[in-house]
């Protein structure tokens, strides 16, 4: 695969997009757990229909989407700037891979108390420790993201 | 002779000789390579690892990934270690006819051995995504991005590797400042290095934060962490700017970066091992010893209430030493044998609500909510004192071993025992002051 300025153009827009979709989630997921923290504890706001108690996940995200908007002088032919898509989409990855992984937590757990005696519940699947279950969308992303980390790989590799 | 060739050199030896390494480099490369220097893998990594701006954030995001992978995942092998100590504690009570004995088995070494060993998980969890960071190169990079802020801090960029290692257990990260040549920037290391979360702590976060942070118990971890890096660095300023003999600049940090390489599962899974089989080791031993001190203490005179035992007299001469932060004597107690290993701060717990028969996790943060024995910010304040007050008996015997001075040693005790006092009374002020109960 190799990089022209077409394939540059492409890559930018798609980790453009990416970006300002991690960091509008970013923002939601920090203001709602800024306000819930810290200036109404009684509260229980949620934005976008997010968590709103994953103060540093929501920093999280707006980390990523910020090495993603890294990415944009590709548009203009700076293929060095392809190490902010790699990294974007490692992290990416790697939210998406331990979020995916608490869910799945959440599925032992439930199947630990239906074999001690309690009712068989699917709520782990849609809700539990991430408050969202599978809807956390930083699970999505990562999947979004990942083809791009990629592609980006590939150009490396072959450059 | 290092002062020696330092005077004759003009400049810290260490540096000259690398200064010059690289000049050789720089004068040969041009001969034999032609054209612009391709950028490899390596390099755009670094672009964004090692930048000015994103380098810290990115370490952060990383860091609360390795968290949220510690403690979520691991959560139902906890449950399942939980249920099975459970099981035995039961057994015990049902087919042993003394019940002395019985509740020496069933609530001294399956409730308090247990309540400890359901942290296996945790530990295992952390020591595979640090391992998974090191292997991969990255840690270094960590190490150099943080750097350019722990200079300006008054420490020594190499402190940065024996103070990660702290994370792990402290003993190792004073053990690993010896890299560090000069002598007052190893010991401000080592005096700092208790003030890193050590995996023992982990267990005293995750049965608090889970009594009383809810849903916050994970922030409230990452937030002790994070405090306890901060307090390191403001430690190390402080005595920096106060105490004579550490006064001037640190030495300059060199770091060649390794490579970056993909982590193999296999050597994962062995440094995993190698650094987790010590809690194991720990657990076996010196925590089972002072857990059946705890239980002694806590079951004796036999047969009277808990508020009658010895370990009720002596939390009562400690109480009013932690009254002002809001702990009662069960908390001055767990403290108090914490300076054994921190671990038995939870097997006291356990051990003193007598949870041997039924001493799981959930059922002790139960008995803590229930009996109102932390509040959000009491607990808050427990889980900061225990990250700062004095470090394990075993820490104490290699930090004395390393700098081979009392001195240094009653000092690493006394500023501990003062800051955590400071910072948890300051943690239930602002937390008082914010409406918070």
């Amino acid at each position: 695969m190799e990089m022209n300025k077409k394939m540059g153009r492409y890559m930018a827009a798609y980790a453009a997009i990416i970006g300002i979709l991690y960091i509008i989630i970013g923002i939601a997921e920090f203001s709602a757990a800024f306000w819930n923290w810290f200036i109404n504890p009684e509260g229980n706001l949620s934005l976008l229909g997010l968590p709103g108690d994953d103060l540093f996940g929501g920093l999280a995200a707006l980390v990523i989407g910020i090495v993603f908007l890294g990415a944009l002088p590709l548009w203009r032919d700076k293929y060095e700037s392809i190490g902010f898509i790699l990294v974007g989409a490692l992290l990416s990855v790697t939210f998406g891979t331990v979020y995916l992984l608490i869910v799945f937590a959440d599925g032992i757990g439930a199947c630990l108390s239906y074999l001690s005696g309690e009712g068989w519940t699917w709520e782990w699947l849609t809700a539990g420790t991430l408050s969202t279950g599978i809807f956390r969308p930083e699970i999505w992303l990562a999947f979004l993201s990942a083809p791009l980390g990629y592609v980006a790989l590939k150009v490396v590799r072959r450059s | 002779m290092s002062v020696k060739a330092r005077e004759v050199l003009g400049e810290d030896p260490e540096v000259f000789f690398a200064e010059k390494r690289y000049e050789f480099i720089a004068e040969i490369l041009p001969r034999v390579l032609r054209g612009a220097k391709p950028l490899t893998l390596s390099d755009l990594l670094d672009r964004v690892f090692l930048n000015k701006y994103l380098g810290i954030p990115i370490f952060l995001a990383f860091w609360w990934a390795l968290f949220r992978f510690t403690f979520d995942v691991s959560a139902p092998f906890s449950d399942i270690i939980d249920m099975f100590f459970s099981s035995l504690g039961e057994i015990s009570y049902s087919v042993i006819g003394d019940e002395h004995i019985a509740s020496f088995l069933a609530e001294g070494i399956f409730g308090g051995l247990g309540g400890v060993l359901v942290f296996l998980p945790p530990i295992f969890f952390l020591f595979f995504g640090l391992s998974i960071l090191e292997d991969s190169g990255y840690l270094a990079r960590a190490a150099f991005v943080v750097d350019r802020i722990m200079y300006k801090l008054g420490l020594h960029g190499k402190s940065f590797i024996p103070m990660l290692i702290g994370f792990g257990c402290n003993i190792p990260g004073v053990m690993a400042t010896r890299t560090i040549d000069s002598e007052k920037d190893r010991i401000l290391t080592i005096l700092v290095n208790p003030l890193m979360s050590c995996s023992a702590r982990l267990p005293v976060y995750v049965l608090i934060g889970g009594a009383v942070l809810g849903s916050y118990a994970a922030a409230g971890t990452y937030a002790m962490y994070i405090l306890g890096i901060v307090l390191a660095v403001f430690v190390a300023l402080l005595l920096r700017r106060t105490i004579p003999y550490f006064k001037g600049r640190p030495s300059p940090f060199i770091l060649e970066l390794p490579m970056y390489s993909m982590p193999t599962f296999k050597s994962t899974l062995i440094h995993m091992w190698e650094r987790g089989v010590l809690f194991l080791k720990k657990a076996g031993t010196i925590i089972l010893a002072g857990i059946i001190v705890v239980w002694f203490l806590s079951s004796h005179p036999w047969g009277v209430p808990l508020e009658e035992t010895y370990l009720a007299m002596l939390g009562r001469v400690l109480e009013p030493i932690f009254r002002p932060l809001g702990f009662d004597w069960r908390g001055a107690v767990a403290l108090a044998f914490g300076f054994i290993a921190k671990e038995i701060v939870v097997g006291s717990f356990a051990v003193m609500f007598g949870m041997g028969e039924e001493s799981e996790i959930g059922e002790i943060q139960e008995v803590i909510r229930s009996e109102g024995i932390f509040t959000p910010v009491t607990g808050l304040a427990f889980m900061a004192f225990t990250l700062i007050y004095i470090p394990c008996v075993a820490t104490l015997g290699v930090i004395y071993r390393e700098t081979n001075s009392w001195k240094w040693t009653i000092f690493a005790v006394l500023y501990g025992l003062v800051l955590a006092y400071a910072v948890s009374l300051l943690i239930i002020t602002v937390g008082h002051s914010l409406g918070y109960m």
